[in-house]
């Protein structure tokens, strides 16, 4: 459980930190020159919180198998993207098409970043240990041949 | 230092035999070395019993009422149960890796991430054996501590 709410904080400040530079970007492109209220400030972390629901609901605590974990993280994407449109939708219907297309993709964006963050993580420890096993069997090499 | 090997016949006659006017630390290496490399383990092939050298085991895998022990060669059946195995194990480099598998830390050649937080091992024959997420933590501390 300690590991799920650890994994599920560290993904929702990386959310946050993509919804941010996700806005400033399609800000940048899309809108530029355009004032923007202070309210615009607690949006990163608003849809932070929504697209983190769905990480609730995917969650087990018993361990999938792999096709289960790919199947799960899909669901978990599309719901993603299905909350995100619609709350943007419902928050401001006036949204053009070519707005929601752009903040579609930059959720998907924002998800293959998180994947890739998360694999960096696990392939540093994995190098870790890796040079650990390496200079291991070289010394039980060296012991043998000694 | 002067080395001189015998070739005896079966498993269960393989010593080593250290000549020596002082125990330095030297010794004292090999005599860890041969003590760890040699320890046997029992296993069965064919309804008979045999020793084979508890390094040559990959790693022990559970299949619902069997245990079997693999090694580089071969699979052979353990009579007894994985917890068993386990404590009997425990210390050696042998860790559990997922509910069914105990890994011999020494045959692991490298690790690979697996998606999840989980880890793949790639053993000495090639074969990857998955670290499943709730083992992962004491895998990697063995790893990085006691190795």
């Amino acid at each position: 459980m300690k590991r799920f709410w650890k994994n599920f904080f560290f993904t929702f400040i990386m959310i946050q930190a993509g919804i941010t530079l996700a806005m400033g970007i399609m800000g940048l492109i899309f809108l530029k020159g355009t004032r923007v209220p202070y309210e615009a400030f607690f949006l990163p972390f608003f849809f932070a919180l929504l697209c983190m629901i769905p990480t609730l609901i995917f969650e087990t605590k018993r361990e999938p198998g792999i096709k289960e974990t790919i199947i799960r993280k899909c669901c978990r994407f599309i719901s993603q993207e299905l909350i995100v449109l619609t709350t943007q939708k419902l928050l401001a219907p006036g949204t053009s098409t070519s707005l929601l297309i752009a903040l579609g993709i930059s959720v998907f964006v924002i998800a293959v970043i998180i994947q890739f963050i998360n694999w960096l993580y696990a392939k540093s420890e994995t190098d870790a240990m890796n040079r650990k096993l390496s200079a291991y069997h070289k010394k039980q090499k060296n012991a043998g041949t000694r | 230092m002067k080395v001189s090997i015998q070739k005896v016949e079966t498993i269960d006659q393989e010593q080593v035999i250290l000549a020596c006017v002082e125990m330095t630390q030297d010794f004292w290496d090999i005599k860890e070395y041969a003590l760890a490399k040699g320890e046997k383990f029992p296993v069965y092939q064919d309804k008979k019993q045999l020793l084979i050298r508890r390094s040559d085991i990959l790693y022990i895998e559970a299949v619902g009422e069997y245990v079997f022990a693999y090694t580089s060669e071969d699979v052979y059946e353990i009579k007894m149960r994985l917890y068993e195995a386990e404590q009997l194990l425990t210390g050696k480099l042998f860790i559990r890796c997922s509910k069914s598998v105990l890994i011999n830390i020494e045959n692991v050649l490298s690790l690979r991430p697996a998606l999840n937080g989980r880890f793949l091992a790639l053993m000495k024959n090639q074969e990857e054996v998955m670290i499943s997420r709730k083992y992962a933590k004491e895998v990697k501390q063995l790893i990085m501590e006691d190795l």
